[in-house]
């Protein structure tokens, strides 16, 4: 799970390849969970980052960032949504969220472990959204309402997303990187 | 991990001490909000009656009064009283309508699955979302 001593990803090949790799299986998991269906609509299992958090651990912070952004900007564009509202709620979430992650595995690496760092990146995915909701879309506080059932959730699916990861980057491991 | 050997859930043994911290943390924040929003959320101004998936009934929740609806099943008779909605009594075999007793709030619900009636109550802001993303 050690990430490799890189300084320049785009300089070895392969990560470029592993990064677009990751990509395409954040953007099939992103488009597979718009089939699933939902108790609530506004409330998605966040399986996309199952391919950020394997970009973090295996590639490192940039590939992880560049994987979720080239992502967001793919669904959008093969689900029809660019530019509208729900492209940039899904686009500043993510990149918070991926932020936080990073930010969090730099820092507290020793006290956090994937699962930490995957909930506190779901939960700050939805505070992200609920705040730019509440300032370009309805103007109400009572959206903030809903912050304790998202952050349960959060809480569910940041533990899923974690184990679903973890499991892969030690199967992978060896694939992957080497 | 040191204490691998320890635990006995396998999972539980993968998580550090601060990712149980962090986790019981957010998990008694939100179980404190969700109460506090319960507690102190305004009351619901209209009961909107369902029966299977078509609304039959609105009733204003200030005047009392009790009414009966016709479903597959049977008669349920719904009664209305001090700004709350109940279902008084069903021709329902588990009668789990009557036992969910009686609801005033915004987005509580009875629902009596046989007779295909459901029984929801609505702010005077009904609108609480512009638009749904995906």
């Amino acid at each position: 799970m050690s990430s490799p001593n890189r300084k320049n990803i785009l300089s070895h090949n392969g990560t470029l390849a592993q990064m677009a790799l990751l990509t395409g299986i954040g953007l099939i998991l992103f488009l597979f969970e718009t089939f699933i269906p939902r108790p609530l609509p506004w409330l998605k299992p966040g399986l996309a980052h199952i391919a950020t958090l394997i970009a973090l651990y295996a590639l490192g912070n940039s590939a992880a960032l560049i994987v979720v952004v080239g992502r967001i900007f793919l669904g959008a564009f093969l689900t029809g949504t660019f530019l509208n509202p729900a492209f940039i709620l899904s686009f500043f979430g993510g990149v918070s969220a991926t932020l936080i992650m990073i930010l969090m595995k730099k820092h507290f690496t020793n006290i956090f472990s994937i699962y930490g760092i995957s909930i506190c990146g779901a939960i700050v995915h939805n505070i992200t959204q609920l705040v730019l909701i509440k300032f370009l879309i309805v103007h109400q506080p009572t959206i903030f309402l809903l912050l304790p059932v998202m952050v349960l959730t959060s809480i569910f699916s940041g533990f899923v997303v974690a184990f679903i990861s973890r499991f892969l980057i030690q199967k992978i491991n060896l694939s992957l990187i080497q | 991990m040191q204490s691998a050997q320890k635990c006995k859930i396998p999972i539980l043994s993968l998580l550090t001490t601060g990712d149980k911290i962090l986790i019981l943390f957010f998990i008694i924040t939100s179980w404190v909000g969700i109460y506090w929003i319960q507690r102190y959320q305004h009351q619901g101004e209209i009961a909107v009656i369902k029966l299977d998936g078509k609304m039959v009934a609105t009733s204003s929740l200030k005047k009392n009064q009790s009414f009966k609806i016709m479903g597959p099943v049977g008669e349920t008779r719904i009664e209305i009283k001090d700004s709350k909605i109940r279902v008084q009594t069903s021709d329902c075999p588990q009668k789990i309508c009557v036992k969910t007793g009686w609801i005033d709030r915004p987005f509580q619900l009875i629902v009596c699955v046989p007779n295909k009636i459901v029984i929801s109550i609505e702010g005077e802001k009904r609108d609480y979302f512009d638009v749904i993303t995906q």
